[in-house]
């Protein structure tokens, strides 16, 4: 009887331990099999095509590296000259932009949480725009912007501000911000109504004007959050397109004026001819790989701050 | 915590920094309105068919109780006004009680172009019958993608050559037999806005040709009043094509061998800059369309399937001629065109290539319901209504010698000389590049791509 006893005990044990083991992976199976079906099958399937040359109908013919090759020594190459050039503009971008992305809405997060009168309708408005798509987006933007119709030309503004440089990046980076800062300022928003006012009411009798409140207690209190911003705004930024496409676009058929890199991996897999899979697989696997190494940095600087 | 008068002032603020979204779509043109609203609805239908992802619409005639097996399931890009025209035609269709009824389903271009390989490759959900444009005709053909079109033919014996315009019909045929029926020429023209004429180019339109000399000519004169006399930056490339032609010279040399930085192509692209230059085009990233709408424009390069919207805009009197040229020994109108293909399919069955054929010869004899979208029917049948003869689109069919001048680009590899091109164009007109320079790099882009697919 004891030793069934113990028996049953250990076999209690052994099922509670097993039970504890599988636990966690109930927990993120459903997410592991949605990651694996729509995200890790997707990116071991790119990184074969990327070996080949395939137009999607005839059978892929392997290529080896000759794609890489290609992009990123033959400078004579027009995969090259795409390459560089769409890398160069979404670099640009990604520097223009994510700075400003957060900084914005950060600034708007800071007004909302003084609660002014009528701050959930402004919060509102304010988030209005990340709902709308880049269709729309693109549309009022490009009215606004017009010299001859839209509001700019009350202004006297005789340039045709997106295909015109610098003023193209000017009007991509407001377009840009307006459309997504709704996203960082929740966020903000979320993180700065978990500060405790005690704090910035210390700070007040100790004399803290308020850039000083926001400075040292304010931006430290949300730093994890800044930090998350941060990581997915820089990813966002490398991977823009919709905003160029739509607002510098010249003309009927024309290309945009600012070509970033999608643009080209895009009409390289499904441009008007002929599909060169194997080419624009390969560009899309060297922009997730540097993707991959800015997004490592950022996480170890989170972590070393941790 | 800030004091009660702050909280309004910052409100103030806040209320100040929103203002700018109110202003959306203002203009300083009261006269522009009607013009602007009109290009605001055609520029938001272009955009929805560029940038979304999946399916936009579902025809209407998609019944819920339908099944593939007793439908034709029919794709198309229609997504604009034209979609009412086409959807039309197939309750039209449907209502003489076939045997299976069409499943009108529309998408996005884009899309279509995209699900065609992966249902092709899946052998799933190939559709029954498809809408093409005529330039992707050959490479789809080269492909291995589509069907002959003999079984429908045969079923439909007035489905032939004689009963469409010959040119159009040719691009549909490989190796002597029918890929493709077509259903229109989207024809590229001059649009003129007739009271600019009379006042800036009295007596220029006599023989309907523009020529480079007559541009060059009215330039001065509307420039003083601030009238763009014709913006070649808008569908400027198929005006470069045409003026190209008239020198004897094809974008393709051969099936592989583009020329693009040929001579011919080369003076083309000159002589669109130089108008350029002489101050006679609009700015660069200008609304074309939307400046012809509002009257201050003379001439503006346009597809006849703008007539609807350029119709919309009340007070604009407005024709369509052809394409530019050098003189007027030749001209040339290039032209795009949506045809009815069959995508391989072993699925297919013999009785629904009949309904196939039915539904074809339908669309043939009630053609006229499709020019009403803006299109020149591809199908003679309409010639003789009354109603079309008043579009301003019949032009193109007018008489032998206009007609003639209908060109497509047909060739395997026009897609990759497309976006090549266009990827230039602009810059070389507004001289941020080096026409020379811009020209070889297409060239040079067409060939790498040909490359990759030899």
């Amino acid at each position: 009887m004891k030793k069934t006893g113990t028996g049953n005990t250990d076999k209690n044990k052994r099922s509670r331990k097993a039970k504890g083991r599988l636990l966690p992976f109930a927990f993120i199976g459903p997410h592991l099999i949605l990651f694996t079906i729509f995200v890790l099958i997707p990116i071991i399937y790119g990184l074969v095509i990327s070996f080949t040359r395939w137009d999607f109908i005839n059978s892929p013919v392997w290529a080896g590296l000759e794609n890489y090759r290609e992009i990123l020594f033959n400078r004579e190459s027009t995969y090259h000259i795409q390459f560089m050039d769409g890398l160069k503009n979404t670099l640009l971008f990604v520097v223009l932009n994510v700075p400003v992305s957060i900084l914005v809405p950060l600034l708007f997060a800071l007004l909302l949480n003084m609660k002014p009168r009528g701050s959930k309708i402004f919060q509102s408005i304010l988030y209005l725009p990340t709902l709308f798509s880049i269709s729309a987006v693109g549309i009022i933007w490009m009215q606004m912007l017009n010299k001859r119709f839209g509001l700019i030309s009350m202004f006297g503004v005789k340039h045709s501000v997106t295909t015109t440089y610098p003023y193209v990046w000017i009007a991509l980076i407001i377009m840009s911000v307006w459309w997504t800062m709704g996203t960082n300022m929740v966020i903000y928003q979320a993180a700065l109504s978990g500060v405790s006012k005690d704090l910035y009411e210390s700070a007040e009798l100790d004399g803290a004007g308020a850039l000083k409140r926001i400075w040292y207690i304010a931006l430290p209190s949300i730093r994890f959050q800044l930090l998350y911003t941060l990581v997915i705004t820089v990813a966002g930024s490398f991977n823009v397109y919709g905003q160029p496409l739509m607002l510098t676009q010249q003309g009927v058929g024309g290309a945009p004026k600012v070509n970033v890199l999608i643009m080209y991996i895009k009409n390289l897999a499904f441009g008007s001819g002929q599909s060169i899979a194997g080419m624009a697989s390969a560009m899309a696997i060297i922009l997730g790989a540097f993707i991959l190494v800015v997004s490592f940095i950022q996480f170890r600087l989170v972590s070393k701050d941790e | 915590m800030i004091k009660k008068n702050g909280k309004i002032g910052l409100s103030l603020c806040l209320t100040a920094a929103l203002m700018a979204g109110t202003f959306a779509g203002c203009g300083n043109s009261a006269d522009a309105e009607s013009a602007k609203t009109a290009a605001v609805k055609e520029t938001a239908e272009k955009v929805n068919a560029d940038v979304q992802d999946g399916v936009v619409k579902s025809g209407d005639d998609a019944s819920d109780e339908g099944t593939s097996e007793n439908e034709i399931e029919f794709w198309n890009f229609f997504t604009g006004p034209d979609g009412d025209n086409m959807k039309a035609m197939v309750e039209g269709f449907n209502a003489t009680n076939p045997k299976y009824r069409i499943k009108n389903v529309t998408m996005a271009s884009g899309d279509l172009y995209t699900k065609i390989p992966t249902v092709v490759n899946s052998g799933k959900g190939i559709p029954d019958l498809t809408i093409v444009d005529v330039a992707r005709i050959p490479m789809f053909y080269a492909q291995g993608l589509l069907e002959s079109m003999k079984p429908v033919l045969d079923a439909a014996p007035e489905i032939k050559k004689e009963n469409y315009k010959a040119a159009v019909w040719d691009t549909g045929t490989f190796d002597g037999e029918q890929y493709a029926v077509p259903l229109d020429m989207g024809v590229i023209g001059v649009a003129y806005n007739k009271d600019l004429v009379e006042q800036y180019a009295p007596g220029v339109l006599d023989d309907n040709l523009i020529t480079i000399d007559e541009i060059k000519e009215i330039i001065p004169k509307a420039a003083e009043d601030g009238i763009v006399t014709i913006p070649v930056s808008f569908f400027g490339y198929e005006q470069a094509l045409s003026l190209a032609k008239q020198e004897g010279a094809e974008l393709f040399k051969d099936e592989t061998t583009p020329n693009i930085n040929g001579p011919e192509f080369a003076k083309a692209m000159q002589t669109l800059k130089e108008i350029v230059d002489l101050g006679g085009c609009s700015d660069e990233g200008e609304d074309n369309l939307q400046l012809f709408m509002a009257g201050e424009a003379i001439f503006c390069p346009d597809g006849v399937w703008d007539a609807n919207a350029l119709n919309a805009i009340e007070g604009l009197n407005w024709g369509i001629t052809n394409s530019i040229c050098y003189n007027t020994d030749t001209f040339y109108n290039f032209a795009n065109s949506n045809q009815f293909v069959m995508l391989k399919n072993d699925a297919r069955s013999d009785e629904k290539e009949k309904t196939i054929a039915q539904f074809l010869e339908y669309v043939r004899q009630n053609t006229l319901e499709w020019a009403r979208s803006g299109q020149v029917p591809a199908s003679s049948a309409a010639d003789d209504e009354a109603e079309y003869k008043e579009m301003n689109q019949h032009f193109f069919v007018s008489t032998p010698e206009i007609e003639e001048s209908i060109q497509f680009k047909n060739y395997k590899y026009t897609g990759y000389a497309d976006d090549a091109i266009n990827k230039v164009f602009g810059d070389i007109l507004f001289g941020n590049i080096d026409l020379e320079e811009g020209l070889n790099q297409a060239q040079k882009q067409v060939e790498d791509n040909i490359a990759q697919n030899q």
